[in-house]
């Protein structure tokens, strides 16, 4: 059954530029760039949820920005809905189209104003975007929203600053926040990584009902592999600013085959003392990502590299049904 | 906090607080006298306070030839009819309750003469003393019309070329006043008729003796005579409304162009900074002494020209504070639900800079008061406010030193520190209250 | 055969609102070659009682009761003299939470390790310098590396040199505090087998604290499983992860998923951690406990060895 797709990213690339000193800049030719996305390319179905995982520094935060147009690719498109809103220049344009794709960030103390009420807090998208129109109605969604989250009663909460809630109740808030305008797109980076363990499942069950109830699509940006594998149907792993591999959960999970996915998947622990799993590890570290490796870029630690991978950049291709590697021996 | 508050009720409360106006009343006593508690000390206890004495004179004797009546003024009547001189004695007593003498007494006397006929007349004041032996002071002879404001101080020069005193060593009050007791004024009119119809018509008016006394008030005098405590009072409202106002407008500015250089980045906020930088550098103070000898006194001019040079050190700390705030995933999510630029600023980014610049604010206030006392201090300033920094400049101006007069050197500097501290702690305390909101709680 | 053998310690901080029972009544014991686990939740006491056991404590902190037990001296008793000559760093030495943060920008990284070699052994600078370079072989970095800045360095480089500093004079045991918290993935799995090794090469001893089960499972051959102060379940980790008795630890393990087995439901507990000032009545735990009977609310349950040797528990479900 042919899947609508919600969200495309075409060629999305995002190169940040380095400050140098003022002599540099007279002598050197080029300015050096940070290549955080090089050439990204995906597609996000209607009602999914979408992985977005690596190690930090690999571009995943970027390109969920990018996606909701927070950041200005420096070049490539997005299309939400078919509608390329990377080439939508002006922001009050944009601003219209923003209710139908919101982010939740990581951390709960720094996303909710500190001098805001919480009412105030959720209320404001809906003040922005201008979806009420008497006090009353806004009233009702903002109890609404937080009940969804299990903020219950409403009213206990609303009068309140973020400073007297805990990170657990903060990071709600945010997420209410986030679905008060029933987008239909959402990007989550790492939303519960600074939670407690035994709030995380909490929070994720809560953010998931909501995203069954509003068929939304869903990105969620994280490092923590184990995580990703729990919450979301296809998962895409990046590495240096490209996508090193994709595809259904858990077809890349028992299977992975990019070597860098095989590292990954190896040397996340487990909660179970007597698994005994093949013990993958890959030496050096993450090179910068100023001045990438030529070829592949993640020959420098791969184990398997072979001469061509010095030298030929490998592109994102499907070996497998709607697995797609960019590998020049996958696994 | 509760010394500003004491500040501020001072100000209010100060037209009824000050007991005399502080520039136009002088003489109020003598000059750079103590304040009147230090009578309590023994060696200082018998120190007089200022006697101010109308004077109603009686007559003595009863002298012919003449009608005297009293009222508002008295008034004497020559009527004539004999030729040889009548003289009227007319006294008024009163009492000195002090064993130190006083140093200057001044006696005010209105005198008219009129319908002056075939007539000489001449006028003698003097002191009686305790042993009853007079001291002459002041005399006036004519045989015209005439009128005059007699006054006779007794460090005048005048009063020593009449008497042939040497100004430096002798001291008339010295030796009038000799001990406590009963004294009186006097004085003599002697009419001299040169023929039977003569007449005239003498009034004397206005009538004050003042001795002035050796303590005053609560912090005494300065060298004319002027109450230092009203002077203090009245400082207190116009160093309140400098430095507040002052305060108030660098940091207005200061949180303006801050915010908007910090949230706008990019070239604008570059150019803003040199600026900053620049102006920083310059010295304030002479410059300030420049702009305000250009453009004039008036101690608007001098809060204006304090709030343009205060708001430099603010926009940079603001500055920073956007920069950080700027980049809070909340900033983003507002953006990401639709917030404009402006909308931004104003909901979000100027509530989080608030209590940063209320707490410069605060401490702002100090300074402007200090820079405002150290321009009164140095001479600029308009002669009819009285400010502390005036006072000090007076005092240095005018002998407070050479006279070790204490009371007039300490109170404006301890009230300047005073005020200036006050608001530091309330800075302090507005500096604590405003972080730990912005520390996390786990 | 133990090592490092803690009964019965209680360490409250003073406030003026009260004690803060930071660590209450905790007993668990290190053997040689051994690594324990001290698992739990933000402000469960695990810090705390790292941090007890070498002393470092505030000014407000008390040890009220219990004893440490370290080659016959009580770590609670001894003078302070006696602890920094002979215990702190030479025998027990610890890598702090975010201790690769807390590297001095300006010196370089043999200069620090140096003067971690330097405070506690009477050698001079060179030989101090050639055991550096040594101690950052044995951590896995290319001695050449010695001249670089902390900046310089990844963060898995960084938290491997604060782990050569606390070798420095061949302890014999570490305390690591979420020695791999701010790591990637790859990286903390570098991390942690520099951490086997070292427990192979050098007779090391590990406690290991952190909130990560997962990282436990991999290392540790005993863990403790604490909240609020208390010691929970206490036994080697196998059969605390294969047949977890304690509510709290059975939720624990399956909150964390897994990238092996099937896909489950993460579990999740309702309410907060208490209030260490005036922590609940009874068991700890009872208020979010799901297993809850009418005991648990008035008696503290005592720390008892249950079902398989070596494996205990303070829960009323299975009597005590």
């Amino acid at each position: 059954m042919p899947k609508d797709v919600a969200i495309e990213a075409r060629n999305l690339v995002k190169h940040f530029p380095i400050k140098m000193g003022f002599f540099k800049t007279l002598i050197s030719k080029q300015t050096p760039v940070v290549h955080a996305v090089d050439d990204i390319s995906f597609k996000i179905y209607k009602g999914e949820i979408f992985g977005l995982v690596g190690e930090s520094g690999c571009g995943k935060t970027t390109t969920g920005r990018m996606l909701i147009n927070l950041t200005e690719p420096t070049s490539g498109e997005v299309f939400f809905n078919g509608l390329n809103i990377t080439a939508i220049s002006q922001e009050h344009k944009m601003r219209k189209l923003r209710k139908n794709m919101q982010i939740i960030f990581q951390d709960p103390y720094e996303s909710l104003n500190p001098r805001m009420g919480i009412f105030d807090i959720v209320a404001e998208p809906l003040r922005l975007q201008k979806m009420t129109k008497t006090s009353e109605e806004l009233r009702e969604k903002v109890a609404a929203a937080l009940e969804d989250l299990d903020l219950a009663p409403p009213e206990e909460f609303m009068y309140r600053f973020p400073h007297e809630l805990s990170g657990g109740q903060r990071q709600r808030i945010a997420i209410a926040r986030a679905f008060v305008l029933r987008p239909e797109f959402l990007v989550a980076d790492e939303p519960v990584s600074m939670l407690d363990v035994s709030i995380r499942s909490e929070v994720l069950k809560l953010l998931l009902t909501l995203i069954e109830k509003s068929h939304s699509s869903f990105l969620y940006i994280t490092h923590d592999v184990a995580l990703a594998r729990h919450m979301c149907d296809r998962l895409g792993v990046m590495y240096l600013g490209k996508i090193a591999e994709m595809g259904p959960t858990e077809d890349l999970i028992r299977k992975p085959s990019h070597p860098y996915t095989e590292a990954l998947i190896a040397a996340v622990p487990v909660p179970d003392p007597t698994s005994r799993r093949i013990e993958v590890t890959i030496k050096g570290e993450v090179p910068s990502a100023i001045n990438p490796p030529p070829g592949c870029r993640f020959h420098t630690r791969c184990p398997y590299a072979k001469k061509i991978c010095t030298v030929e950049e490998p592109e994102l291709k499907e070996i497998k049904k709607d697995i797609r590697v960019a590998c020049h021996f996958p696994l | 906090m509760a010394t500003i508050f004491v500040y501020v009720f001072v100000a209010f409360a100060s037209p009824w607080m000050i007991t005399h106006h502080p520039i136009r009343d002088t003489r109020l006593a003598q000059g750079f006298a103590m304040p009147e508690w230090v009578t309590i000390l023994p060696q200082n206890a018998d120190l007089p306070r200022t006697i101010i004495d109308s004077i109603y004179w009686n007559i003595s004797g009863n002298p012919e030839s003449i009608e005297i009546s009293y009222g508002k003024h008295t008034v004497i009547n020559y009527l004539g009819g004999q030729i040889k001189p009548t003289h009227v004695w007319l006294t008024s007593d009163f009492n000195y309750p002090h064993d130190t003498p006083p140093k200057t007494f001044q006696i005010e006397l209105t005198w008219t003469a009129e319908n002056v006929k075939n007539l000489a007349y001449s006028i003698n004041l003097g002191m009686v003393r305790l042993n009853d032996t007079v001291q002459p002071l002041w005399w006036f002879d004519s045989d015209q019309d005439g009128s005059g404001n007699a006054f006779i101080n007794s460090e005048g020069t005048e009063t020593f070329l009449r008497l042939g005193l040497n100004p430096i060593s002798d001291n008339i009050a010295e030796r009038i006043f000799t001990g406590k007791g009963e004294y009186g004024m006097l004085l003599h009119v002697i009419f001299m008729p040169t023929s039977k119809d003569a007449t005239c018509k003498t009034t004397f008016k206005d009538g004050e003796l003042r001795i002035l006394g050796l303590v005053h008030g609560l912090l005494g005098t300065d060298n004319a005579g002027r109450d230092i405590y009203s002077q203090l009072v009245a400082g207190v409202v116009i160093s309140l409304i400098v430095g507040l106002l002052a305060a108030v407008l660098s940091t207005s500015i200061g949180v303006v162009v801050g915010v908007t250089s910090g949230y706008t980045g990019g070239i604008v906020d570059e150019l803003t900074m040199r600026i900053v930088d620049i102006l920083l550098c310059l010295p304030v103070l002479p410059l300030l002494l420049t702009l305000m000898f250009i453009y004039g006194k008036s101690p608007y001019y001098l809060i204006m020209i304090i709030a343009v040079f205060w708001w430099l050190g603010l926009a940079r700390v603001i500055r920073s504070q956007v920069l950080s705030i700027r980049e809070m995933p909340f900033i983003e999510c507002a953006k990401a639900a639709g917030a404009g630029r402006f909308y931004t600023i104003f909901r979000h980014l100027i509530p989080n800079v608030l209590p940063v610049a209320f707490a410069n604010m605060v401490l702002a206030v100090p300074g402007a008061i200090i820079t405002e006392a150290s321009l009164s201090f140095l001479g600029f300033g308009q002669q009819a406010v009285p400010t502390w920094g005036k006072m000090l400049n007076h005092a240095f101006n005018y002998g407070a030193f050479t006279h070790m007069a204490w009371w007039w050197i300490f109170p404006p500097g301890i009230a300047i520190v005073g005020l200036c501290l006050a608001f530091v702690f309330v800075g302090h305390a507005v500096d604590e209250i405003a972080n730990p909101r912005l520390r996390r709680r786990r | 055969m133990s090592l490092l053998k803690v009964e019965n310690l209680k360490m409250y901080y003073k406030t003026l609102r009260g004690y803060v029972k930071a660590v209450d009544d905790v007993s668990f014991d290190v053997g040689k070659k051994g690594a324990v686990g001290l698992a739990g939740e933000s402000g469960c006491g695990k810090t705390s009682t790292a941090l007890t056991i070498l002393r470092l404590l505030p000014w407000n902190a008390e040890i009220i009761s219990g004893s440490m037990m370290l080659d016959g001296m009580d770590l609670a008793k001894i003078s302070d003299r006696k602890l920094r000559k002979e215990v702190r760093w030479k025998k027990i030495s610890m890598i702090f939470q975010g201790a690769m943060n807390a590297l001095h920008p300006i010196y370089n990284v043999g200069q620090q390790i140096t003067e971690a070699i330097l405070a506690h052994e009477d050698i001079s600078k060179s030989e101090a310098l050639e055991r550096a370079s040594e101690l950052l072989e044995l951590v896995g970095i290319e001695a050449e590396k010695i001249n670089r800045y902390p900046h310089e360095l990844s963060g898995g480089m960084k938290q491997r040199v604060v782990t050569a500093m606390a070798l420095a004079c061949n302890p014999a045991m570490i305390i690591a505090d979420e020695p791999t918290t701010a790591l990637d993935v790859i990286v903390q799995a570098q991390v942690l087998k520099v951490m086997k090794e070292l427990q192979r090469k050098l007779d090391l001893s590990w406690i290991l604290i952190t909130h990560d089960l997962s990282l436990i499972a991999e290392t540790c051959q005993k863990t403790a499983i604490m909240y609020a102060g208390k010691i929970v379940e206490y036994g080697d980790v196998v059969s605390i992860f294969k047949a977890p008795l304690h509510p709290y630890t059975k939720k624990l393990i399956t909150a964390f998923p897994s990238i092996v087995g099937s896909r489950r439901e993460l579990s999740s507990i309702s309410g907060f951690p208490p209030d260490l000032l005036s922590p609940p009545q009874g068991c700890r735990f009872h208020p979010r406990c799901d297993q809850a009977m009418q005991i648990c609310k008035t008696e503290e349950p005592p720390l008892k060895e249950k079902t398989s040797k070596g494996h205990y528990t303070a829960c009323h479900l299975y009597g005590g």
